[in-house]
């Protein structure tokens, strides 16, 4: 199986704190990928310093896009992440409230785009049509998300769960080969979180790409995750399945606490 | 080498002025996250609020003044409690235009009330130059430069030895974490509108001796105010008045030894160099934004 | 119904609207001249809600840009006696070229780097104004004639209906603009710019290209000023201009492209109103000060903008007829 992403040693303080701590995993190509500790272990620290938000201190990330090749992530713009094929979503849903749902979505595919400020502006043929192309492309997957009804309601209007709808659908617009979660049902109820769960599953099988999750939900994360990589103070734990996990005594003494605490 | 200390104390006195005003806009941004544009607009019209307190009601400058900086600080709180929080939901963005609103405002509001025509306005102490060791220094110099010392060193000693201090540098730090912790945020940023206000006022009857009160009189001491903040970094309260002063004096140094009519875009190219090559400015330091 | 909310047609009829004082006989000279005022603010207004209301940038200096380009359009023309269309491209390539230089130190800081450096950067330009008076004519100022377009003379009219067709051809291309991928990420700039990173918005790019466009537009404005008033001096390109048309955008609304309209006809209307109005009219600073309440106001109370009044109010007919349908009246 190859990776898709490793990470290397990384390390990131702020101030004299170690937010991060000589971390290493590895993701695989397809797979889903779980990423858990106590709040402040590091988690949301850990996809900033990949999606390049933060630069870290020390480590190194490597990413290999869909044509195998592979790029040192270290150093690279933050606008230029997804152009690779690695996209995120954020714990506080960074929605444009001003904008249509649907132009939320097709926001994401903004790197698609191939007409400049002028062909814009003059409505190029060519531009108009591959906007309608790419809009088409957004109502589809509007609809895979449930969406499509409400596609032109402004996203400053919806509730919680639709804004956690809106960044899911718009991660899949670059056809990406690695979709970074940062929570992604973080206030969702029972049914929602069932339904986002099978979301995930169907996209990271029908889309062949691997999922990068963070989640506080352990029914989620242990039923969703193939791999999975505990965390506390930035350190990491252990690595392993689901099963392995519950059974590691440090995890469990840093985080899952007794058998039933979800 | 006597006409080198005459302009540098002359920068020194302008530099005070530009402190003055440069401290208020560094107390609003660290407290309120916004830059005031009304910084200078605010203090010209109290200037006229203090001119109408000396000709009509015939008070003597030396009351006239903190009066006048009374009422600059009422007028500072109640902007910032009704138009600046007046709604819940207002961007920083549309806070710093409704500065500039408040600028239209209140160039509307002086002509308005205090008629359109320019009031000379009198320096704090009339006597003549004093030459010391060849450099003429007004006792009105000494005043201007060690009272703005003084508030300095009130403002300083404020923040960094008292409970209000705590206060308002938690605030500044994490506006979030100082509400949970119990500081009343809400008038940390009015207490910092206040005294921004009031330090307005003071630099604008400070300038007024030199350009008469005036709609204008404030735009040099406001202008450069905040090419003193960018150059000494948003970021310290320290940096903008150290910043001032540097401004002043060059300002004046340039203007002596190369040409009074270009020594001030000269000094903005010579700050937008600085500025690009360190962008935090002199002493600014680099905040990691949470994402 | 349908064909009215055409985008495209509604601007002409906008147009339309503003060309009436010449199609009308018998309407006074000074009616053309206030509509005039109204378009060319409208023009440089529009440039600043690409700027303020869709990418979310101060400028407090951009009157500099109008009159650098004003300045120049009379002495390319006058001096150098090339024709108008050419000198207006010209004329425009300065903003544009100084526009791309300040914005692209600017832009890479805070946003309030920009606000600062724009003005000082029009404080500057209006001291260079009065000082180069081998190009601007001092504090005189300069002039210019109704242009010549492909060899027909202008008429007072004839400029103003130019600048009309001007004025809708760019509500057109703002439209445009904002309705793509563009426009899309200038909004999310706006609002998230860390969305926008995320989605690949290169912030920097964005911010600069806005800046360009609201520059180019400022010039247009200002050859459209030079040319239709056909006098220019510094005391027209003050730091109070700059402020008024971040005020008209906002009252107008921002982030809307007949918002710049809007206001450009609220801010020169109001005070031709008042001067009509006995006792108001006398007394001075009354049009800055309603000016400076009226954004206030909106910004605090109704940040959309006046543009959105008819449309909230038959939303808000609508619906009352729907509950009155539904029998909760």
């Amino acid at each position: 199986m190859d990776q898709v992403l490793s990470v290397d040693h990384l390390s990131i303080s702020f101030g004299g704190l170690r937010a991060v701590d000589d971390l290493s995993f590895s993701i695989n190509r397809h797979e889903i990928y779980g990423l858990i500790g106590p709040n402040g272990a590091g988690k949301t620290t850990v996809f900033n310093c990949i999606t390049q938000f933060y630069k870290p201190d020390a480590g190194e990330i490597r990413f290999t896009d869909q044509m195998g090749k592979e790029h040192l992530l270290n150093g690279m713009p933050a606008h230029k992440i997804i152009g690779l094929g690695l996209v995120r979503t954020f714990q506080n849903t960074e929605i444009i409230r001003e904008l249509p749902i649907i132009d939320n979505v097709l926001l994401g595919a903004h790197t698609e785009f191939k007409a400049g400020v002028l062909a814009n502006m003059f409505a190029m043929p060519w531009a108009r049509k591959q906007e309608r192309e790419l809009r088409k492309k957004a109502m589809d997957v509007l609809a895979y998300v449930g969406l499509d009804k409400i596609a032109n309601e402004y996203a400053g209007a919806q509730p919680y769960g639709v804004l956690k709808l809106i960044e899911l659908g718009r991660t899949l617009m670059c056809d990406p080969s690695l979709i970074i979660l940062d929570e992604p049902a973080g206030g969702l109820n029972d049914s929602e979180t069932e339904r986002l769960t099978e979301l995930i599953r169907g996209i990271a099988k029908e889309r062949h790409c691997a999922i990068l999750l963070v989640e506080h939900d352990m029914k989620l994360v242990m039923g969703l995750c193939d791999r999975i990589c505990a965390i506390s103070f930035g350190k990491k734990l252990a690595e392993g399945t689901a099963a392995e996990i519950q059974k590691n005594t440090l995890v469990q003494d840093a985080y899952l606490g007794k058998e039933d605490d979800a | 080498m006597v006409e080198f200390f005459q302009q540098v104390v002359g920068g020194i006195e302008t530099g005070s002025m530009y402190a003055l005003a440069a401290m208020g806009l560094v107390l609003i941004y660290q407290t309120a996250k916004i830059i005031n544009f009304s910084q200078g607009t605010l203090g010209m019209f109290m200037a006229y609020v203090c001119t109408g307190l000396i000709l009509d009601l015939g008070l003597p400058m030396w009351i006239a003044v903190p009066v006048a900086m009374v009422l600059a600080m009422v007028l500072g709180a109640l902007i910032d409690r009704f138009l600046m929080n007046g709604k819940s939901n207002i961007t920083n963005l549309s806070r710093e235009m409704i500065t500039l609103a408040i600028i239209m405002i209140f160039q509307g509001l002086a002509p308005m009330l205090f008629g359109a025509n320019e009031t000379p306005f009198s320096k704090f102490i009339s006597a003549s130059a004093l030459d010391i060791g060849g450099v003429k220094v007004l006792p009105n110099s000494i005043l201007i430069i060690g009272i703005t010392c003084v508030i300095m060193a009130v403002l300083f000693f404020v923040l960094e030895k008292t409970t209000l201090g705590v206060a308002v540098r938690a605030t500044a730090s994490n506006p979030q974490t100082a509400r949970l912790q119990g500081i009343p945020v809400k008038m940390v940023t009015i207490g910092a509108w206040a005294v921004a206000t009031a330090l307005g006022c003071l630099a604008a009857v400070m300038v007024a001796p030199l350009k008469n009160v005036t709609i204008s009189m404030m735009d040099s001491i406001h202008l450069n105010s905040f090419i003193a903040s960018v150059l000494g970094g948003f970021s310290t309260f320290y940096g903008p008045v150290v910043a001032s002063f540097i401004i002043g004096i060059a300002n004046n140094l340039l203007g002596y030894y190369v040409s009074t009519k270009w020594s001030l875009p000269l000094l903005y190219a010579l700050i937008l160099l600085f500025i690009v090559l360190r962008p935090n400015g002199l002493f600014g330091k680099k905040i990691v934004k949470k994402v | 119904m349908r064909l009215i909310r055409n985008k495209y047609l509604q601007y002409l009829l906008v147009g339309a609207v503003f060309l009436l004082p010449v199609i009308i006989h018998g309407v006074p000279t000074a009616t053309v001249t206030l509509a005039a005022s109204m378009v060319y603010t409208a023009i440089a207004g529009l440039g600043i809600n690409v700027l303020l209301g869709y990418s979310g940038q101060i400028s407090l200096g951009h009157a500099a840009f109008m009159g650098l380009s004003a300045y120049m359009s009379a002495y390319l023309t006058k001096q150098l006696e090339l024709p108008f269309l050419l000198s207006m491209l010209v004329a425009v390539i300065a903003p544009l070229l100084i526009g791309l230089i300040l914005g692209a130190i600017a832009v890479r800081l805070e946003g309030f780097y920009l606000a600062i450096a724009t003005l000082g950067f029009g404080e500057i330009l209006r001291q260079l104004f009065i000082e180069m008076d081998w190009f601007t004519g001092g504090f005189s100022g300069a002039s210019a004639t109704y242009p010549k377009i492909f060899g027909h003379a202008l008429t007072k009219n004839g400029m103003y209906i130019f600048m009309v067709g001007l004025l809708v051809a760019l509500m057109m291309l703002v439209y445009n603009l904002v309705h793509s991928s563009t426009g899309r990420a200038m909004i999310a700039m706006k609002s998230s710019r860390t969305a926008a990173m995320a989605m690949g918005v290169n912030v920097f790019q964005y911010k600069l290209i806005s800046f360009a466009i609201s520059s180019v537009f400022a010039g247009l404005a200002g050859v459209c000023y030079v040319h239709f008033f056909r006098h220019v001096d510094p005391t027209v390109w003050t730091a109070a201009l700059s402020l008024n048309l971040i005020a008209l955008v906002v009252i107008g609304g921002a982030a809307t492209v007949g918002g710049a309209v809007v206001g450009a006809v609220v801010m020169h209307g109001l005070p031709e109103l008042m001067k009509g109005m006995p006792i108001i009219g006398e007394i001075p600073g009354v049009p800055l000060l309603i000016v400076g309440i009226l954004m206030a106001i909106m910004l605090i109370f109704y940040p959309r903008g006046l543009i959105h009044i008819p449309r909230d109010i038959v939303t808000f007919f609508q619906k009352r007829a729907a509950r009155a349908q539904k029998g909760d009246v």
